[in-house]
């Protein structure tokens, strides 16, 4: 019998901005746990999520194992690592200040926008130990400030966003740069022609392209017929390559779901356009007779299943300033993958970039094109520079279809 | 503990704040999951939480508690430091009346009562449905089931308490022939868990449908007549205009006010969209909402023209409206703001024969994968079906439709005489950080005259 006690403790501070004005302060301590039992390849698992009662959790746990939940795994012995990624934290007054300071900006600078939003400071610890000798650990925090405008002439609920996540000291300037940018351009509709353009995400994390990969790079999916990349097709171009990383302090944790610690912290997943590494967790793993990736989550409640870490794709010499004319994506919602890699994706908030700088704002519009053309023929890569200069990737791109909205 | 118990014990009115309440939710659930035919996940938990919110100064101050021994000296730190700030106070707590209500209905008739086995049980003959099937690659079945107790007392002398059960089943599948897979699903709910077994003949069709689109072609673009199944019509109700009636959006905002004025034309005469929380059998009940109002059934849209708003007393009080009970919170971790609760479009006259015979080149809707609504909204559609001179004649594949809300609410055409209501507890409702909150839309189905088609 091994047993394995999961907790995370959050204390999270949040400021709250409703109608361009400070709404809320609200300061939350969250202690979730579970204890899993593994006997005989089956599992029994309790959880709170008001708290980490590991005597009351493991009484119940042994007696759920008459539910006999299946395991057919082993999990890792001596796994032991403690990290903490190094961060500035902040009180009460501290983020006050933060909203403050950017919110009488905003007013002053665009008073002819509402905001909304909030500006939060959240640490963790997180432990997985378990009977078998591993021990990990992971501490983290991170300063968040979102920002939602809409503009006073519009009759929607929301007309954009901005904002970025800080483990260190916030660039108040550059926020406001990157705000200003957004906000001045925001009524200079440009018009533009339908047809192939240069497309710029602010980084392929925040894609549609993402959970196209978080599904179909699942090796049970590929084993069972059931993936994109199933018929063996890839058909990607040699300029892509994508990988899995584990070990950055924005990505969920240096171990996985089932305490695996990875001896690649950047796993190739994708190389010059061939899938190598489909991904597995330990159960999958084991099932299919392959090694696993260090790819499982799991809810504190729930059971393990495949999710890359954190994909990320090569970086190419390119930056905004190449592109003679292309579109920067700011806001997305709504559009989808069929099973055969054909997308559309409405784009609500777009701007015209000439040369690295905003000239004016697009008009709604759809983006199509396949995902074998976005990453073979279309494909442009992630870009050597960023948004925030502390985001951890740069911009991304592609050629997209664009049909107006 | 005896939480009402505890409730009248608390003392919120000599704090010296303007505005205090707490909120306490007992939740106890169930989860199974059954992974390509292998048990893999079964837990039952209860948990309760207390979030507690003081006004004072015109600013909110909040703060959460797990251990309910420690709730009066929580409320009495969280006084201390919101009473140092200054600023100047709205007065929406007048709008608190004082009652006392306790809705506590399902005690003996909840999903508590039954076993995880019963439950376990159910779900596998559910999840042998796909185990035969050759074309089935991937099957995930899900049982879901909640129980929720929710306590509430303010300091404008409310005290109340309400109770929800509910029960899901989930079949998840991908299907491929060697050829495009196609991943669908089918969800099944119930007020109570024994509503759950006669769902056999729904699950089945739904898997025998899905094996019709293995071999579906894309439609090809343009902008057609489509018709909306009661789910897509909900979903379309909920994003396209649901969000924009909480009328947080338009705090600080007078040119919203203005666009948003009662009475305004706001699409055609046929249509009518309500949000009432006092609808006991579905996944959005909420017969008394999160700062003790208890819920309306608001009319949003009658006759084209808008006609309501959801409201906090917040925002009742900024737009000098009265409050209708839709302030919720995703659970005793969070604040209320305004939400929805079970939402839909209102029924006509027709059936659905008549809309689909009056279709010459267009589509029918009948099931998604995700909807939103910006100043344009969109629905994913999952199964979709041509229509061709009155008929619906084969199965296609629609990676997105979209439409300017305003205008396609004005080119609804007609409506089906029979509304159905979807709820689920897999899944829900997201606003901010605050996401699956338990809601349910719906409707009956729904001709609109034109829509893009990509």
């Amino acid at each position: 019998m091994v047993k394995e006690y999961y907790s995370i403790k959050s204390e999270q501070k949040s400021i709250n901005i409703s109608a361009s004005q400070i709404d809320s302060l609200r300061n939350k301590d969250v202690q979730r746990g579970s204890v899993r039992i593994f006997n005989n390849g089956k599992i029994g698992i309790s959880a709170s999520a008001s708290g980490a009662d590991f005597a009351k959790l493991e009484a119940s746990a042994i007696e759920n194992l008459k539910l006999e939940t299946v395991s057919g795994y082993d999990l890792p012995e001596n796994s032991v690592l403690e990290r903490e990624f190094e961060h500035k934290s902040y009180d009460d007054s501290e983020l006050i200040g933060i909203a403050d300071r950017v919110l009488n900006k905003l007013r002053y600078d665009h008073p002819e926008f509402v905001f909304s939003g909030n500006v939060s400071f959240e640490s963790y610890e997180k432990s997985l130990k378990n009977s078998a000798g591993t021990d990990l650990k992971l501490r983290n925090g991170y300063l968040d400030v979102s920002i939602i405008f809409k503009s006073k002439k519009s009759a929607g609920i929301m007309d954009g966003y901005f904002g970025n996540l800080y483990q260190g000291d916030m660039d108040f300037d550059e926020f406001c740069s990157v705000a200003d940018d957004i906000l001045s351009n925001y009524d200079n509709e440009l018009d533009i022609e339908e047809g192939k353009i240069d497309v710029v995400f602010q980084g392929f994390q925040g894609t549609i392209m993402y959970p196209f990969f978080y599904k179909h790079l699942n090796g049970e999916l590929i084993e069972k017929g059931a993936s994109y990349f199933s018929s063996g097709r890839s058909g990607f171009c040699e300029n892509f390559s994508l990988y899995d990383v584990n070990d950055m302090s924005l990505s969920p944790s240096p171990f996985d779901a089932d305490g695996l610690i990875r001896k690649d912290p950047k796993l190739s997943v994708i190389d010059r356009g061939r899938l190598v590494a489909p991904l597995f967790d330990i159960r999958k793993a084991v099932k299919y007779g392959k090694k696993p990736t260090g790819t499982s989550v799991r809810s504190y409640n729930g059971a393990t299943h495949i999710a890359p870490n954190f994909l990320m794709t090569n970086t190419t010499d390119i930056k905004l300033k190449d592109f003679e004319k292309a579109l920067l994506v700011i806001m997305t919602s709504g559009g989808d993958f069929q099973d055969d890699g054909s997308l559309s994706m409405p784009v609500q908030l777009a701007y015209i970039v000439e040369n690295g700088k905003i000239k004016g704002k697009a008009p709604q519009l759809i983006l199509h094109n396949t995902i074998e053309n976005i990453f073979g023929l279309d494909y442009i890569g992630t870009l050597n520079d960023r948004m925030y200069e502390n985001d951890k990737f740069g911009y991304f791109a592609s050629k997209m279809i664009l049909k107006k909205g | 503990m005896n939480v009402l118990s505890l409730l009248e014990k608390i003392d919120l009115s000599s704090i010296g704040c303007s505005f205090a309440d707490i909120r306490i939710e007992e939740r106890t659930f169930t989860s199974i999951t059954i992974e390509n035919h292998i048990v893999s996940n079964g837990i039952e938990e209860s948990n309760v939480s207390a979030f507690i919110r003081i006004y004072s100064g015109g600013r909110w101050f909040y703060t959460s508690a797990s251990d309910l021994s420690l709730i009066q000296e929580k409320i009495l730190s969280l006084a201390k430091t919101a009473k140092s700030f200054k600023g100047v106070e709205k007065r929406f707590f007048q709008l608190s009346k004082p009652h006392k209500s306790i809705l506590l209905k399902k005690e003996n008739k909840n999903s508590t009562v039954y076993s995880i086995k019963e439950k376990l049980e159910l779900l596998k003959h559910f999840d042998s449905l796909t185990a035969n099937l050759n074309l089935c690659k991937i099957s995930q079945t899900n049982y879901i089931d909640r129980y929720s107790k929710v306590y509430y007392a303010n300091s404008a002398g409310v005290k109340s308490a309400y109770d929800y059960t509910g029960a899901q089943i989930g079949l998840f599948y991908t299907l491929s022939g060697g050829g495009e897979p196609f991943a669908d699903n089918c969800k099944i709910y119930s007020s109570d868990f024994s509503g759950l077994n006669s769902s056999e003949d729904l699950l089945k069709s739904s898997i025998d449908e899905s094996i019709d689109f293995l071999n579906a072609k894309n439609a090809d673009p343009g902008v057609y007549p489509l018709i909306l199944s009661p789910m897509t019509t909900g979903v379309f109700a909920h994003e396209s205009f649901g969000h924009k009636s909480e009328a947080d959006f338009m705090l600080g905002d007078e040119n919203m006010k203005k666009e948003w004025e009662i009475g305004k034309k706001v699409g055609s005469k046929v249509l009518s969209i309500i949000d009432d929380g006092n609808i006991e059998d579905a996944s959005g009940y909420c017969p008394i909402d999160d700062e003790g109002t208890r819920a309306n059934k608001t009319y949003l849209i009658k006759n084209g023209l808008l006609s309501g708003r959801l409201h906090s007393l917040q925002t009742a009080e900024e737009l000098l409206e009265e409050p209708t009970g839709n302030a919720r919170a995703l659970n005793a971790e969070y604040e209320p703001i305004v939400r929805m609760t079970n939402t839909y479009i209102d029924k006509g006259d027709k059936t659905f024969s008549d809309l689909v015979s009056s279709v010459k080149d267009g589509f029918y809707i009948k099931t998604l994968k995700h909807g939103s609504g910006l100043s344009t909204f969109t629905i994913a559609p999952l199964r979709s079906y041509r229509i061709k001179n009155g008929k619906i004649v084969e199965p296609v594949k629609i990676n997105v439709i979209t439409g300017t809300v305003f205008e396609t609410l004005g080119d609804i055409e007609a409506l089906s005489d029979t509304v159905v209501l979807h709820s689920s507890l897999l899944g829900g409702c997201g606003k901010m950080e605050q996401y699956p909150l338990r809601v349910s839309f719906g409707g009956p189905d729904m001709l609109v005259s034109k829509m893009n088609v990509s």
